[in-house]
């Protein structure tokens, strides 16, 4: 199936449809890819095609999936990144397994996670646009501490550290979080995520937010970002 | 007279010293050409110089050398950058540690050299919000985001001219603005530390309003001498006082008010 992108008409529909779906978790999808809902991206030059029933078993597999899709039509990652109604769309495709029936319940997020907004903190809550941007920029092994979870989730990680620009578009400083915060046999490692320990994710992106301010972290490579981190951090380097 | 104290002892490099233009080919961004003038600064010879541009998440970084060499050292060509409208840069200037020394934010190519105005006007979808406030900036400074699926001209003229508008929106966005810059995470501990730019910009015009009152001297609410309720009041004064001094606007209104409303 060839990608679209939602039009403000399909925008409001999908809205219109999430604020029904709380209510009525099993009420039926919407057709968006009507033309007055979604727009025909192969007239833009984009024609990507995507398996729409693919199952996903993690934020990493659907981000692989995209990336090849996008690849095989050779269409790079800056003319895509700023389609919010593509992201809209894809969401709505695979809402299914974003957004499951659970009990007979649909525990839907914020509309953030499945409209994409424009401003960056919106951005970094989509549940397909963040994972392909993160994967786009950093290499597989360290985007696994972002990607390495069920589709349908928004871990503590990506609250705290993946809704800061700063630190999302610096190859360095996601190394760090990546040596900082991931095993490659437990994942997340236990207690990171704490609210108020000292080095947990929280702190690091209150942390490097007051060091760029006097350091050009985006121009270091990982050693000397870790250099420059207060002690409080090191006890993750030890495990 | 109160005195600024610049900690981090980093240099703003004057946006007049630094001259930016963008070569365009079919209509898509294609290198650009930096003139930059660092003399007088007082900045070591060996110190590193790089021009950053970028546009929302993409980010560009070209070496120019050192202070007593500039010049680019590679290729200036946009690259994933050349999909954008527009784009901004950043020319920064680094010790070999890493340490900032000098830094210019938000220059414009030299055909919009313009200052960047204290609330710039985007369009977005925001639902059936009318506006919002992001601090989405390069600079983080504040954004006020209209909805874009309402007409854009009759929003701009909303914006600018409405009374409604003016005395309903801009108290509040004052306060918000205002109330970023005293509880925002990555922000200065104490007035005085503020950076020049929008932070200074936004505390300057409250003074203005509201002269009469100090904003609070201390910024990090985690510190034992923040005065929150200080902090609350000051806020407040100064929104109220912002409305207050719109009495043209205010007459207008109640004179539609008493010609419309029954």
């Amino acid at each position: 199936m060839y990608v679209r992108s939602l039009t403000d008409e399909g925008d409001a529909k999908f809205r219109e449809y999430l604020k029904n779906v709380q209510e009525y978790p099993r009420t039926a999808k919407p057709d968006l890819n009507q033309e007055k809902f979604s727009q025909d991206l192969t007239l833009e030059g984009i024609d990507v095609t995507i398996n729409p029933n693919k199952q996903f078993r993690t934020k990493m597999d659907m981000a692989k999936h995209l990336d090849e899709s996008f690849k095989d039509a050779d269409v790079g990652f800056n003319e895509l990144i700023e389609y919010n109604g593509l992201w809209s769309w894809l969401a709505y495709v695979f809402f299914d397994q974003l957004c499951p029936v659970e009990d007979g319940e649909r525990p839907l997020g914020q509309t953030e996670r499945y409209i994409c907004e424009k401003s960056y903190s919106s951005y970094s809550k989509h549940l397909v646009a963040f994972p392909y941007y993160v994967y786009s920029i950093h290499d597989e092994k360290y985007s696994k501490p972002f990607l390495e979870h069920p589709v349908d989730y928004v871990g503590n990680i990506t609250e705290q550290i993946g809704s800061r620009k700063y630190i999302m578009s610096s190859k360095s400083l996601v190394k760090v979080v990546h040596k900082l915060y991931w095993d490659e046999n437990k994942g997340i490692k236990e207690g990171v995520a704490s609210r108020k320990g000292p080095g947990s994710f929280r702190r690091f992106g209150k942390v490097v937010e007051q060091l760029k301010i006097n350091y050009d972290l985006h121009g270091m490579p990982e050693k000397q970002i870790l250099n420059v981190l207060p002690s409080e951090f090191d006890k993750w380097l030890e495990d | 007279m109160k005195r600024t104290i610049n900690h981090t002892r980093k240099k703003r490099i004057p946006k007049g010293q630094i001259d930016i233009k963008v070569i365009k080919k079919r209509e898509r961004l294609d290198s650009f050409r930096a003139d930059i003038d660092l003399d007088g600064l007082g900045l070591p010879g060996e110190a590193q110089v790089y021009v950053e541009a970028y546009r929302r998440f993409q980010w560009n970084r070209y070496d120019f050398g050192r202070v007593n060499s500039l010049g680019a050292r590679e290729p200036l060509d946009m690259g994933d950058l050349s999909h954008s409208e527009t784009v901004s840069f950043r020319v920064l200037v680094k010790s070999e540690s890493g340490v900032i020394l000098a830094l210019a934010e938000e220059v414009k190519p030299s055909e919009k050299q313009a200052k960047t105005p204290l609330l710039p006007v985007d369009f977005d979808n925001l639902g059936h919000l009318i506006w919002d406030l992001e601090f989405q900036r390069s600079d983080g400074g504040p954004m006020l985001v209209l909805n874009k699926n309402l007409p854009k001209t009759f929003m701009l003229e909303q914006a600018r001219f409405d009374e409604q508008f003016i005395l309903t929106v801009y108290p509040e966005v004052l306060r918000q603005v205002l109330a970023r810059i005293i509880y925002g995470e990555e922000n200065a501990k104490r007035i005085d530390d503020l950076p020049d730019g929008w932070q200074r910009d936004w505390v300057r015009m409250a003074t203005n309003i509201l002269p009469e009152k100090e904003p609070p001297e201390v910024l990090d609410p985690s510190d034992s001498e923040f005065r929150r309720g200080e902090a609350r009041k000051w806020l407040n004064d100064v929104k109220k006082e912002f409305a207050q001094k719109r009495t043209d606007e205010w007459r207008n209104l109640l004179d539609f008010v008493e010609r419309n409303v029954v």
